[in-house]
């Protein structure tokens, strides 16, 4: 069965990424039932994808299982072949549009432009799951996974009025969240982190491959620089510690 | 916070409101090398910081968030964060422009020069050494041009080849190998650190040695 659960919460990361949760109450028959979830990005991490039921009944527990998860995500090649496709298909009706009239270009406009703004995270990726069941009954299912989308992040925005004393001031603080994702989340709750995606997952959007040739360029910097030992950057390359923190 | 996220859309939500102590922070930071310790001249650049101390509970803000400080409903300083440390929120270091600082040598007194020889690559030739302590004397004049008084830390680094012997007026406090100095300066007006310093100069020469040199024709 094909179900569409609703977005609960968001949490998004200040350097781009976000956790989602969804929950949707589903009758479960006798036996083995099947569940597609719909509009997975093709940005969520596999891995993380989890599965939570929460019975309606405590007895339930004996007699309803989850059975397993099935995920996966579209191959890239194709979906990129795909997306240069639909580009160029956009472009030629934009040559072509000078005899649209106002209302029909408008709509087109709006077409090629989701056309020309799609990437591969905007595709979908398959997550369904199989819970086994001795009796007839109503579950709560809860569904969380990350995505690893840059494009959906958060920042934040400091106005300070300064008093005419010049000692004390009053702070307003913002919170801006870009989604420049094809998804969009309607009444969900938000909450923010302070923390950063490793780049080097192969489900990264826009993985940097510009740092190489490291020990070459360690050598010079030695050579060069009688501060070598100060100078932090050469260190970056070795992973840092990066705890997440929630935003209150 | 529940809210509406729409597809390639901004949106913009209320996160708190609160109020704070201001205080700037403005510093030098002076630190010679054996080449830049003999020049006429020097300019440095004073560095502040704003730091507002808010009122309440802390606030997690990240690193290089935008910061607009308004005087009078007027935005004066665009900025960005440099990090949070408990309620604390400190903006990035900026060079302020108001602040003068020039550094002018008054006196070097050179030292004896002292030869010694090192082995060069090629076993004909060897390196000259030729070191020597000067004794520096260099006067720093920091101008005011606000219309405010202001505090700042003066901070001299002295490093494996400059080394402090004395100045006017003594350190504020002592924290080997830094030397800091508070200063107050009234608006528009100057003041003055003498630093006497001692630098050891080294200057290397490869050379052939004096065995394999050609005879010159007689």
């Amino acid at each position: 069965m094909i179900i569409d659960p609703k977005v609960t919460r968001l949490d998004i990361f200040n350097n781009g990424g976000a956790i989602i949760q969804r929950e949707i109450k589903l009758i479960l028959h006798q036996g083995i039932n099947d569940f597609q979830i719909q509009n997975i990005p093709a940005s969520f991490d596999p891995n993380s994808a989890e599965i939570k039921l929460e019975y309606l009944k405590p007895e339930d527990k004996q007699l309803i299982t989850l059975q397993q998860t099935i995920t996966s995500l579209p191959d890239r090649k194709n979906v990129d072949q795909e997306i240069t496709r639909e580009k160029s298909a956009a472009n030629n009706i934009i040559s072509y549009s000078i005899d649209f009239t106002r209302e029909m270009r408008e709509k087109i406009s709006d077409i090629c432009e989701s056309s020309s703004y799609r990437a591969y995270a905007d595709m979908m990726g398959t997550f369904d799951f199989i819970i086994r069941s001795k009796i007839l009954s109503g579950i709560i299912v809860k569904i969380l996974y990350f995505i690893n989308d840059t494009r959906i992040k958060w920042s934040t925005s400091l106005i300070v009025k300064v008093s005419d004393s010049k000692k004390t001031a009053e702070i307003d603080g913002f919170i801006i969240v870009d989604n420049q994702t094809g998804f969009s989340y309607n009444n969900v709750d938000l909450g923010f982190a302070i923390f950063k995606l490793p780049e080097s997952t192969p489900y990264s959007i826009g993985v940097s491959f510009s740092d190489v040739n490291l020990p070459e360029q360690i050598q010079t910097q030695f050579e060069q620089n009688d501060n070598f030992y100060e100078d932090q950057n050469i260190m970056n390359k070795m992973k840092r510690t990066q705890r997440y923190k929630q935003i209150k | 916070m529940k809210a509406n996220v729409p597809t390639r859309k901004k949106i913009k939500l209320n996160w708190f409101k609160s109020k704070c102590n201001l205080n700037i922070e403005r510093e030098i930071k002076i630190q010679y090398t054996a080449i830049n310790v003999s020049y006429n001249k020097i300019s440095w650049d004073v560095i502040i910081r704003y730091i507002l101390v808010k009122q309440g509970g802390m606030k997690e803000i990240p690193v290089n968030s935008p910061m607009t400080l308004y005087k009078d409903n007027l935005p004066f300083l665009f900025l960005s964060t440099a990090g949070t440390i408990g309620n604390k929120i400190i903006s990035e270091d900026l060079i302020d422009d108001d602040i003068k600082v020039d550094d002018d040598v008054v006196n070097i007194n050179e030292g004896i020069e002292k030869v010694t020889y090192e082995d060069a690559r090629d076993p004909k030739e060897h390196i000259e050494v030729r070191t020597r302590l000067d004794n520096v004397t260099r006067k720093i004049t920091i101008e005011n041009k606000l219309n405010d008084d202001i505090n700042l830390l003066f901070d001299f680094k002295q490093t494996k080849d400059i080394v402090f012997v004395s100045s006017e007026p003594e350190p504020s406090e002592i924290e080997e190998p830094n030397y800091k100095y508070q200063i107050n300066i009234p608006s528009e007006q100057k003041n003055s650190i003498i630093l006497e310093i001692k630098a050891k100069i080294t200057t290397r020469v490869t050379k052939i040695k004096p065995e394999f040199l050609k005879k010159g024709k007689q």
